[in-house]
């Protein structure tokens, strides 16, 4: 019989176009978790399926996808590798905010360049700013031309690979300011940072600015307009982790039926236990809501409410993958915690996705603020 | 209508601060009303509730200033 899809045929064919990548992703993924090292090959064929322009407009060469088809982009990416997913959210986040806020002349220059060769990359956290983001240090110093930037950015993904930086900090006084800052640029020098517990290929790097030039040009929106430039980022990297959260529980409940068919004990395959059976019910039944409120969030991105959307499904979703992946771990048993298994990594990235974008606890603040609202008719 | 606007505003700040210490004209920003995310809420409060698509030239924080300057701005918008 037929499965009843929530999604058009064009869309489904793209999911599976999407799915058959990834398993290329999932070659490479045990290799770059234990080296800690996204490799120039795989980066080149991501590159090479134009895959990294998903959510750039056509008329700037990008594929120009919709929030949904967006989606499953990510939960195909998700599926095989975390970090991969990662480099996706990131980029995409610059796309975004050049896309939604940039000048016809920032889009001419940017979104091009963005689409094959440049990797983007999003610096706000700081080593004292985390969650809360407006405490942030770095500042911007008004010069001729441009701005003298100052200060550092750290847990920067994909920081080691990135061509251009996506930078907030602080201008005229207390004003946010969001700029975009190439690599290349005099006055700045990344160190990269090994030894994370999980998306371990994630290339991450702290990133010191000293008194590095950025022209005026690459100013997005203006000072006072960072935290909303931030927002709306933030936003597209929360729809990409939530819908690579669902990529990871589906990995998790493939990897759990498998083992449990396969493996017997008391004389039948242990799926028949039925404390087995409860665990990959429960992965089985996580794994759809997740993606059903993934489904909601891509339907109602730039529309009112989309934001309370975008939270729950990256709230329920990576809290899903942490259940889930452990959960594996725990079907698998002795083999769920040896390094020949993904299990192991399926566990330590999950936890990642409880932590970036916003830690399940901010996103729980911003939750209740919303409900408040809601409740007083705003 | 302005007035109908300033109390949309006022009702929508009222989950963000205590209004009833804001004055119409006070500036939201020095006087230490909100916290950071007040522009990026308000921005999208006014988007949503009035109906009013931003332009690159409203990226303006004197336009959200105040309930004022926030009403004078929808009303400009609505116009």
């Amino acid at each position: 019989m037929k499965k009843q899809l929530l999604w058009n045929e064009a869309d489904e064919q793209l999911r599976g176009e999407f799915y058959n990548f990834s398993e290329r992703i999932a070659h490479f993924a045990s290799d770059a978790d234990r080296s800690e090292i996204f490799s120039d090959e795989l980066l080149a064929d991501i590159k090479a399926e134009k895959l990294l322009s998903a959510l750039i407009p056509q008329e700037y060469g990008g594929m120009g996808l919709n929030p949904l088809a967006f989606g499953f982009l990510n939960e195909a990416f998700g599926h095989a590798c975390t970090s991969s997913r990662n480099l996706l959210t990131v980029h995409s986040m610059v796309c975004q905010a050049v896309n939604k806020w940039g000048t016809q002349a920032q889009k001419a220059r940017w979104l091009p360049m963005l689409c094959a060769d440049a990797v983007g990359a999003f610096a706000l956290t700081e080593p004292k700013a985390g969650s809360d983001a407006a405490s942030i240090e770095s500042r911007a110093e008004k010069t001729e031309g441009g701005w003298k930037l100052s200060g550092t950015k750290k847990w920067i993904t994909f920081g080691q690979k990135a061509d251009v930086f996506l930078v907030f900090a602080k201008a005229e006084g207390d004003k946010i300011i969001a700029m975009l800052v190439e690599a290349k640029s005099p006055g700045i020098s990344i160190s990269p940072l090994g030894g994370m517990l999980g998306a371990r290929a994630s290339m991450l790097a702290e990133i010191n600015f000293s008194g590095c030039f950025v022209p005026d040009e690459n100013v997005l929106s203006r000072p006072g307009f960072g935290f909303a430039v931030c927002a709306s980022a933030l936003e597209t990297g929360r729809l990409s982790v939530a819908w690579g959260s669902t990529g990871l529980c589906q990995a998790c409940l493939d990897l759990s039926c498998d083992h449990a068919l396969k493996r017997a004990q008391f004389g039948k395959p242990i799926i028949e236990h039925q404390q087995v059976a409860a665990l990959i019910a429960d992965m089985m039944t996580n794994t759809r809501a997740s993606r059903l409120l993934c489904l909601q969030a891509s339907a109602s991105c730039g529309k009112p409410g989309a934001s309370a959307d975008v939270l729950t499904a990256k709230y329920f979703a990576s809290r899903s993958a942490m259940k889930s992946a452990g959960d594996t771990v725990q079907i698998l048993g002795a083999a769920g915690l040896h390094g020949d298994s993904p299990a192991g990594r399926f566990f330590r990235d999950a936890k990642s996705l409880e932590i970036i974008e916003g830690t399940s606890q901010i996103i729980r603040n911003l939750l209740a603020q919303t409900a408040r609202m809601d409740l007083s008719g705003h | 209508m302005m007035d109908e606007i300033k109390v949309s505003l006022r009702g929508f700040l009222a989950n963000l601060c205590d209004v009833d210490k804001l004055g119409d004209d006070d500036d939201i920003f020095a006087g230490g009303f909100v916290n950071s995310l007040y522009l990026v809420q308000m921005l999208a409060f006014i988007q949503s509730e009035f109906n009013v698509e931003l332009a690159e030239d409203d990226y303006d924080m004197n336009n959200f200033r105040s309930i004022t300057a926030a009403a004078s701005f929808v009303e400009r918008k609505r116009s």
